[in-house]
């Protein structure tokens, strides 16, 4: 037999079977659930038509998700006061014993680390500002 | 022929089609104002500058060019297209006033980037006379520029007054981008003075420990003097990006103060 002509056993519904006795095909129904199952009322609500206000609010939630999400990536494209540095100082050697200081001192400290945070190098901090260099008029010949 | 009347709800889908388009437009237009307002605030707030005055007042300068460069675009696209009298007025008037704005906020930025200069300690009080000096004859022609901007009454005074503006933005971007360079290394300078000075506080420090303490310093030191000197060289070359350079020259510098902190910290466990 051509193996093309194997039957398959799956293959039921609304369609042919194979006899088993190798010589022609018949015609077979598929078997029919008693209890068939009943069409949920949800799904009848579902193919309702979604109200015009809630469609609307939809689009609109839509519309300004997208936005939040352009005004996001153009702020991180336009970024211009990143610190180009990103590795973190290495943790110093150890140092112990600790000294003790005043609190004064402490309070220097703490100026100390303003001002550094202050004079952190950034990419151009005050940047020229963004202006058309060449308003003109051209005159004709 | 029968007249055909729809009934009165079929209008209401153009209606609200027409009132989303509207709502869209104006969230998109808020979307565009919100940044705009980022854009000019990125040009105005990015440095912890002691003039805040003079910064509200370039934010709102900046606002005002932006809005007179669209009339002048406008008014000149009219000009082109229609070429007549009436055009042309309105052209050259539009030009006059986005050019005075202009000078306007380029005058603003270098009376900031002067007063933010004058107060930056570690910076080499020759070579910050020197810059102030420079600003200061970059302030004055720019303000002879204005009195040139505000005669304008003709085209051919717009393309005038156009040509000295680009000699002198040219000057006033160089002069700008090096004295915010400067700001730059001076704060890092002020900064490790003040470490200096405190090393010399910890008098109970073991010497190996005050040994590494002054051999950062010393690192962050030679970072800084090699931006300084290159920041030197620079002198008489119109760097605009001088100032982007000498950050990257900066970073190392960065860094080991950074780590001077660290140490700083750990030994006085504060």
């Amino acid at each position: 037999m051509n193996e093309a002509q194997i039957p398959n056993p799956d293959f039921v519904e609304n369609q042919t079977q194979f006899n088993g006795e190798g010589a022609y095909w018949e015609p077979v129904t598929a078997p029919v659930d008693p209890n068939p199952p009943q069409s949920e009322p949800a799904a009848e609500s579902s193919k309702k038509p979604l109200s015009t206000p809630l469609k609307f609010g939809l689009v609109l939630a839509g519309i300004l998700t997208v936005l939040i999400m352009l005004i996001g990536v153009v702020a991180l494209l336009t970024g211009t006061n990143r610190p180009s540095i990103t590795a973190q100082p290495t943790p110093t050697p150890s140092t112990q014993p600790q000294i003790q200081v005043s609190s004064q001192f402490k309070e220097r400290l703490d100026q100390l680390e303003n001002s550094l945070e202050e004079a952190k190098p950034v990419t151009n901090p005050m940047p020229f500002p963004t202006i058309d260099k060449n308003i003109r008029l051209e005159v004709e010949e | 022929m029968k007249p055909r009347f729809l009934p009165a709800n079929a209008f209401w889908p153009n209606k609200r089609r027409v009132f989303s388009a509207f709502l869209c437009l104006a969230v998109v237009m808020s979307g565009i104002w919100f940044v705009a307002q980022s854009q000019v605030s990125a040009q105005t707030d990015s440095i912890n500058d002691n003039n805040p005055d003079l910064n509200t007042q370039l934010r709102g300068q900046i606002l005002e060019y932006q809005r007179a460069e669209q009339g002048y675009k406008i008014a000149k696209q009219d000009y082109m297209q229609l070429q007549t009298l009436s055009s042309l007025q309105k052209a050259v008037d539009t030009s006059r006033e986005v050019m005075r704005l202009r000078a306007l906020v380029v005058e603003t930025h270098l009376r900031r980037v002067k007063a933010e200069l004058e107060v930056t300690s570690g910076i080499d009080e020759s070579i910050k006379l020197e810059s102030i000096a420079k600003l200061d004859e970059l302030l004055i022609q720019i303000g002879e520029h204005q009195a040139i901007v505000s005669q304008i009454d003709d085209r051919f005074k717009v393309n005038a007054a156009a040509d000295q503006f680009t000699t002198l933005v040219e000057a006033a971007e160089v002069e700008s981008s090096r004295s915010v360079a400067q700001i730059m290394i001076g704060r890092l300078q002020a900064t490790l003075s003040e470490g200096n000075s405190l090393l010399t506080e910890l008098a109970d420090l073991k010497p190996q420990q005050k040994q590494e303490i002054e051999l950062t310093l010393k690192q962050a030191q030679e970072a800084i003097d090699q931006a300084n000197t290159y920041l030197q060289q620079q002198k008489d070359n119109d760097n605009k990006q001088v100032v982007n350079q000498i950050q990257k020259q900066l970073d190392p510098a960065y860094v080991k103060l950074e780590q001077v902190l660290s140490y700083f910290r750990e030994v006085t466990q504060s």
